[in-house]
């Protein structure tokens, strides 16, 4: 957590000649975001309420003067519209350093101790991770689809009847990645390499016949989804919007970016619920997330048993 | 006997004491820097030198949002609150002073001047929060402020 002042520097320094179209879409951007929620998290877990309130407030301010100033952009810009976003900026970037330079004051100043003990996971579904043959994986992901084949000619027949609503089509788009979507197959044949079910024969025909956003589809962008969509659909998403310079390398690095931000959102939602022991646990986790002792999996599948605990309080 | 802090005599033999130490207080070391810019903002030199007093700002507004960032992490929000609010009426004086003085010959340009005034009196406001502020922050709550 220690440069996300530096991040905020560099963008300062280094874009300040760029366009803010240009910062909007870079990687860096989407790097600082990444930071930003494990400060906030950091802060929220520690009980740092009034920190929190202006990490966000002022995070918030920089990326809403930031889209200002890609729009204005779009009528002809002068410096003046980017403006605004700088001042935000500099704020930003002044209110990380302190935090970063005191960042163990942070842990030492905490209102709440970790939760010495947290639910067990259990073992994955998932198959474990390993190479496979170009022949073996197409058969694989055949067979993957004929299980599944009564759900892929149901979501075939509605995408293809032009009869069905707008809205019910969306619906299945989404059902359908969750179900046959590329970073979805690979994780449960057990594929190392996200890119290998790209490169498929046999996934590309289901892709091609269901309208799964892919790397080759040059055409018109996936449209943004407006509200939240799921944890594997925005894996998905992420990977389908990377940027091209290492095409596959930048898709699962943006795949990877996504699962940990849902990671840090789910124990940011435990953190802010009122269930009891809610901030303990939710400390514990981060803290053992952070260390790299609990994987996304885990710790998603200990936030699901905390939730539903028979003492929760759901109201 | 001279008390605690009274050096020798001068050379009419009278007791002079030396100033109070209070470089371990942010608050008034910031109070300090303020009007030290303040004071720069009103000289002659102003408007030729007007880049280098907007740098000056900007290291005045990164000090103030230590103290700030660190009066929340002990806990002092109300106080922290009182500076930022201060602050923000110092950052939005600045930049009114920056937009009057745009396109135009500041040193012959009465709005500019006004603006320029305008910048002072806040200053001295954020001068005169941060001096009372420190008269309610206990001196403990800056320990460890000031370390690598």
């Amino acid at each position: 957590m220690s440069d996300l002042a530096n991040m905020m520097r560099s963008i300062l320094d280094t874009h300040a000649k760029d366009h803010p179209r240009e910062l909007a879409r870079s990687e860096h951007w989407l790097s600082i975001r990444e930071r930003y929620l494990q400060l906030s998290l950091n802060l929220i877990v520690n009980g740092h309420h009034s920190l929190t309130d202006r990490v966000d407030r002022e995070y918030q301010a920089m990326r809403d003067a930031l889209r200002s100033a890609v729009e204005s952009a779009r009528e002809g810009t002068t410096v003046q519209g980017d403006y605004p976003f700088w001042e935000a900026a500099t704020e930003f970037l002044f209110t990380v350093g302190h935090l970063e330079h005191w960042h163990a004051r942070i842990i030492d100043e905490s209102r709440v101790e970790a939760a010495k003990e947290l639910p067990t996971p259990k073992a994955s579904a998932d198959p474990p991770k390993r190479a496979w043959t170009r022949h073996d994986l197409d058969n694989a992901i055949r067979e993957y689809k004929a299980k599944r084949s009564a759900s892929f000619e149901q979501y075939f027949s509605v995408l293809e009847d032009p009869k069905a609503p707008a809205s019910r089509k969306r619906t299945v788009r989404k059902e359908a990645r969750a179900m046959f979507g590329r970073n979805v197959i690979a994780k449960a044949l057990g594929v190392k390499s996200a890119r290998m079910v790209s490169e498929s024969p046999a996934w590309v025909a289901i892709a091609k016949t269901l309208d799964l956003p892919r790397r080759a589809d040059q055409g018109t962008a996936p449209p943004k989804p407006k509200t939240r969509i799921g944890h594997e659909i925005a894996v998905e998403q992420a990977s389908a919007d990377a940027a091209d310079t290492d095409e596959y390398a930048a898709a699962d690095a943006s795949a990877r970016r996504a699962e940990q931000e849902e990671t840090l959102r789910q124990i940011r939602k435990l953190a802010e619920s009122e269930l009891p022991e809610a901030k303990s646990n939710a400390k514990a986790l981060f803290d053992r997330y952070q260390e790299g002792t609990m994987t996304d999996e885990q710790v998603r599948e200990a936030v699901e048993v905390l939730t539903a605990s028979p003492d929760a309080d759901l109201g | 006997m001279p008390t605690t802090g009274a050096r020798a005599d001068g050379e009419k033999g009278e007791h002079m004491t030396e100033a109070p130490d209070y470089s371990h207080l942010p608050l008034l070391v910031f109070m300090d820097h303020v009007n030290e810019w303040a004071n720069s903002v009103r000289g002659d030199n102003f408007w030729r030198d007007m880049l280098e007093h907007r740098m000056w700002a900007d290291q005045l507004r990164e000090e103030a949002k230590g103290a700030i960032v660190w009066l929340e992490l002990r806990g002092r929000d109300e106080a922290a609150a009182q500076l930022d609010e201060v602050m923000g009426a110092l950052r939005e004086a600045i930049a009114n002073l920056e937009e009057a003085c745009e396109g135009v010959y500041p040193p012959d340009d009465p709005r500019c001047h006004d603006a320029r005034e305008a910048v002072i009196e806040t200053a001295s406001r954020v001068a005169a929060a941060a001096e009372d502020l420190d008269q309610e922050v206990p001196e403990e709550v800056w320990e460890g402020f000031f370390d690598e």
